[in-house]
């Protein structure tokens, strides 16, 4: 990690009118990682994109992009925005071409990387289809090739498996996970959070423009202590109702009853107090989900800023 | 700067290089010539004929009335022009404008008619014969009618006809009955009607243009009245179709949201500036087009003349000064909108101004050196459409100065206008949802 960063953020600031959109952002993404790109609605997650992309430029601060500026690195990223686009009347290998040469690509390399990835997505014959006749999970796998025809090292996906089903699902993340192999670095920026779970090896969670949490998978693992324990009692028996250490029980979920814990228990004290009640099948520590993660954070500054706006109401 | 050549080639394959383009543009075109030519020739078959009974009250105007429609004087228009063109000189007239000239004149209509005298109080009666299709006309005439000097008020007639007769029937019994009035004042001093006519025809000017390299040409005055008008539609035509075509593809590349993808690849100057030069091209196949159809007709008459090399080079020069004001404006409303309704209220305000070379060509083709043209020539946006009159008008040729400072102010403002409008376009097409006001667009410009 001491190489240089594939892409850094020096403080940048980006506001439209009177929304700040970025604020102060920093941030590293080191070459050869697969970050997931979080945060909720309107956090300025596309903003920050479409700066890293040139698209639009910040106000303040600084973006270096695979050692250059963003504008001269342009060739070398590939991006899958959210709002998907095709040219409805245009054949799908003329699109991709036309793409790969904007790309830089000279005409008989982007055919022949177009008919390769073609096959790869399973999508043989249809190069001489207009785009329009596709359906909407083939024309995903169009833009998809799109993204990554020219070889980038570095590949922006917004959202990439919306709208495809499960088996094309799986094999979006097998290219994803073959091309981060490569050595290229990706950028995956989802609202999916267990698909960011299973496939990122860090996270970068921003909220109103800030960033809110930025750390390898197993660093968040760490820093967030397991607070649920799964328990399945054996058939016939009951857990108590209270149990000294639980705050408050979830249905039964799929690995048993989700018991939640108080702050500040200890973990290993509450299970053995479990166990000393009721004859279990199975018990388990479970740690918190990306899902969790993300809620508790974000909750947390909605609370920070209703405090700020209105402090006599916070308790209540 | 190596993209803008790949943007610009997918502009113009998409647009010029498509059926809807083909057939719209050019085949279209081409078929009008000879459906122009046709047309005329098959409407002349269906006139209706003139039959029935005309009844004439008051003076009496029967004899050459009978007389008239007798010898089919009055509605021998096209024989007379036939006649006309025959005398001409030999190749003084084309073929082509002979049959167009005769074909436009309309056409021979069949007149069966029978005159009767009537007297004032059946009136009554025969207008309900009218209304009841017994009778064609009648016509009332005043008491001081045939008088050699009648005054203004003895000097008139009515006619009363049906709701459903034709117009051009409506005009023959009209020229009829005026005619047989006028022959009969004539016949009554004593003098020959048909002497007097011969007497009357006017002599006919053949005014030939000499020509520069030497040689003379035939001087048609329509002609050189046409070219300014023909210089400026085709300029407005060739600019006006390619921003359209800018602007849907604009609003196309928006609404299909494939607009984030190409600004991954190129800046928005680059993708702007590739719309622009490519649809340039489009632009270009038009106006040599309908140009080249325009030359190859004087070519046809002899004229070619009438358009020296110069005002090729004017043509060019202006027609890219307003093909470039125009297109820039277009990318940059097609980039601010997600369709084409939206956008046209947006276009609205500029069409105002720009549709005014379209009234003024009459006054500015007729003093293309009045005070007019002098000033509509320096206001950017109208300066190429202006200047193309005022360099293609016959008279006074319009002094060097002029066409170089407005060449200068008019690309100084091409350039200012693609400067504004790259700076609307790279915020205008990341813009979603509600269409900007003109005043939002014009605060887009200052956006870092």
């Amino acid at each position: 990690m001491g190489a240089e960063p594939t892409i850094s953020l020096r403080n940048v600031n980006k506001q439209f009118g009177d929304v700040h959109a970025v604020r102060d952002l920093s941030l590293d993404v080191h070459k050869g990682s697969l970050i997931g790109f979080l945060g909720p609605n309107g956090a300025g997650k596309s903003t920050t994109i479409r700066m890293v992309m040139s698209i639009i430029y910040p106000d303040k601060g600084t973006i270096n992009v695979l050692g250059d500026s963003a504008l001269a690195a342009k060739d070398r990223i590939g991006y899958l925005p959210e709002e998907r686009g095709l040219y409805r009347k245009m054949r799908v290998g003329e699109y991709l071409h036309y793409i790969g040469k904007l790309k830089g690509m000279p005409r008989s390399n982007a055919i022949s990387a177009a008919k390769y990835w073609l096959d790869r997505m399973e999508l043989p014959k249809v190069d001489r289809k207009r785009c329009e006749e596709l359906s909407k999970g083939m024309q995903q796998k169009v833009q998809f090739i799109a993204s990554i025809l020219h070889e980038p090292d570095l590949l922006i996906l917004d959202e990439p498996f919306s709208g495809l089903d499960p088996v094309n699902a799986e094999l979006l993340n097998e290219v994803i996970r073959d091309l981060n192999a490569q050595g290229r670095t990706i950028i995956f920026s989802t609202h999916v959070l267990h698909q960011a779970e299973q496939l990122c090896d860090s996270i970068l969670l921003i909220d109103r423009g800030e960033k809110i949490l930025d750390d390898t998978m197993e660093g968040i693992r760490q820093t967030f202590d397991p607070r649920t324990i799964e328990v399945e009692p054996t058939i016939g028996h009951e857990l108590p109702v209270a149990i000294e250490g639980v705050a408050h029980r979830s249905n039964q979920g799929e690995h048993g009853i989700e018991l939640h814990l108080e702050e500040a228990r200890d973990p290993q004290d509450v299970m053995r107090r479990i166990m000393a009640s009721c004859p279990v099948r199975s018990i388990r520590l479970r740690r918190p989900t990306l899902d969790e993660i993300f809620v508790m954070l974000v909750r947390d500054r909605m609370h920070e800023t209703h405090a700020d706006l209105v402090p006599g109401e916070v308790d209540s | 700067m190596k993209k803008i050549p790949i943007v610009a080639w997918r502009e113009f394959k998409h647009t010029a290089l498509t059926k809807a383009f083909i057939i719209g543009s050019i085949i279209v075109p081409i078929l009008i010539i000879p459906l122009l030519i046709v047309l005329p020739a098959l409407f002349s078959q269906d006139v209706e004929p003139l039959k029935g009974t005309v009844v004439l009250i008051g003076p009496d105007v029967l004899d050459a009335a009978e007389e008239l429609a007798a010898a089919d004087r009055t509605n021998s228009g096209q024989k007379a022009l036939e006649q006309t063109l025959e005398q001409l000189p030999e190749g003084t007239v084309d073929p082509v404008s002979k049959h167009m000239a005769s074909s436009m004149m309309g056409s021979d209509t069949e007149l069966d008619l029978v005159f009767q005298r009537g007297a004032h109080d059946e009136l009554e009666d025969m207008k309900e014969q009218v209304r009841s299709h017994e009778l064609t006309a009648v016509v009332v005439l005043q008491d001081g009618i045939l008088q050699p000097n009648p005054e203004v008020e003895s000097n008139r007639f009515k006619v009363f006809v049906r709701p459903g007769l034709s117009a051009r029937h409506l005009e023959i019994i009209d020229d009829l009955i005026s005619d047989a009035v006028v022959e009969t004042r004539v016949v009554a001093t004593g003098m020959k009607y048909e002497e007097l006519r011969t007497m009357m025809r006017s002599p006919r000017s053949d005014t030939m243009r000499l020509q520069e390299g030497g040689g003379e040409a035939v001087e048609y005055e329509w002609a050189k009245r046409l070219i300014p008008m023909a210089f400026m539609f085709l300029v407005w035509i060739a600019t006006f179709s390619s921003g359209n075509y800018l602007l849907t593809s604009t609003i196309e590349e928006k609404s299909n949201k494939v607009m984030e993808v190409l600004l991954s690849a190129v800046s928005p100057f680059q993708l702007m500036a590739g719309k622009i030069l490519g649809q340039a091209f489009v632009s270009l196949v038009t106006l040599v087009m309908y140009g080249g159809l325009g030359l190859a007709a004087l070519f046809a008459l002899s004229q070619a003349d009438l358009v020296p090399i110069s005002m090729i080079i004017w043509l060019l020069l202006f027609f890219g000064m307003a093909y470039f004001m125009i297109a820039s404006i277009m990318a940059s409303v097609g980039s601010a909108v997600s369709d084409l309704h939206d956008a046209q209220s947006l276009i609205g305000p500029a069409m105002m101004i720009l549709i005014l070379p379209l009234i003024l060509w009459m006054p500015i083709s007729e003093a293309p050196n009045g005070m007019l043209a002098m000033v509509t020539s320096w206001i950017p946006p109208l300066i190429p459409f202006i200047m193309i009159l005022r360099v293609t008008a016959s008279g006074d040729p319009v002094p060097l100065w002029q066409i170089f400072g407005t060449l200068i102010v008019g690309y100084g403002a091409v350039i200012a206008m693609v400067w504004f409008c790259s700076r609307i376009f790279r915020v205008g097409v990341l813009m979603q949802g509600k269409p900007p006001s003109p005043l939002q667009m014009i605060k887009w410009i200052r956006y870092k």
